[in-house]
């Protein structure tokens, strides 16, 4: 009788914690404009800026979007929006389009436009966010 | 005794000359990297970002000031010596220091702040101004900034014996700070300053120049390894007694390690230091490097 109340008690924890992850909502489309779509990454997509990518993303972006930036951060998990999976096959932004969502934000996201003040750290972010895609 | 000061001249001539020659050094290799580094991009002429984590480096100011609109809170603490061991637990069980402050960024280059420190009761209002910004082409290879500290005395008037006036609680401490970030990882300062105090205690001089060296170097994405050096410069043509040499503030070395994320700084170091304020480190300090006068000290700042 007392394993079956431990096996129900572990039942019911998994079925808790599960329905937590189905309450996240998943995030809706960005409404990007158009100037962003297209708009070309100007430096260029190597080691060191992506290095450099890395070194800010830690900074300002892991505690939500996690250190290899599958949404797992240690704040992730207080957040109602699902902060996004960078290495799924589903993550298609373009370069413009990420910088508009990194200086801009919206809802949880906070805007980064303050905190990274340099065009050049900007577009690092870019080039290391790309790089996240498995 | 007279040849044991002679050998203390010396040795603080001695000193302050490899000091300079090292100054000398950095800024020849400062200047040399101007054309090494030249990029011609877009973003030649941008301002380079995070020179340091924040405006304040251990015991020292960094060129650093907060964003336009941006305060940052700071909480400041200085144990007691190391030297006693497990009997106060390195000090941390002993007498502290504690300041807490706050800035704020008035434009991107421009900030003021106000400050509290519980020893001496000392209010503090300061400002920093960066006057020039290093460029990622190394067209400016540096960045330069003002830096001014005003302090008040806030004990019983009763402290200042008798005459007293107002202006007995005032000291002063002004500094150029010029820094160089050669690569995301390093970056180095020099920042030589002058500090005044109107009234001061017991047989210390009331003007003293100093240099600092400063500079951190990047361990992992968001954790550094950093060092402040402080030289005051006992010059015997300022010296205002006789015998006042006895009474020379000791120079400082913090090394300790800094955790930077997006909303706040943490510092955790040893050092000589035990006053907060400036003016009160550079023309006071009697802890001694070569004695193992260390203590450890931690600064947390708040952006927000």
């Amino acid at each position: 009788m007392k394993t079956i109340k431990i096996f129900a008690i572990i039942a019911i924890a998994i079925i808790g914690f599960a329905f937590t992850g189905i309450q996240k909502k998943q995030p809706a489309p960005w409404k990007i404009p158009a100037e962003y779509k297209t708009m070309k990454n100007p430096l260029a997509n190597d080691k060191a800026s992506v290095n450099k990518g890395k070194m800010i993303f830690m900074k300002h972006c892991r505690s939500c979007h996690g250190n290899t930036g599958i949404g797992n951060g240690p704040k992730a998990a207080r957040l109602k929006t699902f902060p996004g999976d960078f290495s799924s096959t589903k993550f298609t932004f373009t370069d413009g389009e990420l910088l508009f969502i990194t200086l801009n934000g919206r809802d949880e996201m906070p805007n980064y436009k303050t905190k990274i003040p340099g065009k050049k750290d900007q577009w690092s972010l870019v080039n290391y966010l790309k790089s996240l895609k498995k | 005794m007279e040849t044991r000061k002679n050998m203390n001249k010396i040795s603080i001539k001695s000193m302050c000359s490899q000091f300079l020659l090292i100054i000398s050094l950095l800024i020849i290799c400062l200047f040399s990297s101007t054309t090494s580094f030249a990029q011609e991009n877009e973003f030649a002429n941008d301002p380079v970002s995070g020179t340091f984590e924040s405006g304040l480096l251990g015991e020292t100011q960094t060129i650093e000031t907060p964003f336009a609109g941006e305060f940052e809170l700071h909480i400041q603490h200085r144990f007691g010596l190391v030297e006693n061991g497990l009997e106060d637990v390195f000090g941390i069980y002993s007498t502290s220091n504690i300041r807490m402050g706050l800035n704020y960024g008035i434009t991107k280059d421009f900030m003021i702040g106000y400050g509290y420190t519980k020893e001496f009761k000392l209010q503090e209002f300061q400002g920093k101004y960066r006057i020039f910004n290093q460029t990622e082409s190394n067209s400016m290879p540096v960045s330069v900034a003002l830096y001014g500290n005003l302090s008040v005395n806030s004990l019983d008037k009763a402290y200042f014996g008798n005459n007293y006036k107002f202006s007995d609680r005032l000291g002063y401490f002004s500094q150029i700070i010029v820094a160089h970030k050669f690569n995301d990882a390093i970056s180095l300062q020099f920042a030589p300053s002058f500090t005044h105090f109107n009234k001061t205690q017991n047989l210390a001089e009331h003007d003293k120049f100093a240099l600092d060296l400063s500079g951190r170097a990047k361990v992992t994405s968001s954790m550094s390894i950093f060092f402040n050096y402080t030289q005051p410069l006992n010059i015997d043509s300022m010296r205002e007694y006789l015998k006042s040499e006895e009474l020379d503030p000791e120079a400082n070395l913090t090394f300790g390690v800094e955790i930077g994320t997006s909303t706040h700084v943490f510092q955790v170091f040893l050092t000589n230091y035990s006053g907060i304020t400036p003016q009160r480190n550079i023309l006071y300090n009697q802890n001694n490097i070569g004695d193992g006068d260390f203590l450890f000290g931690f600064n947390i700042l708040v952006r927000f």
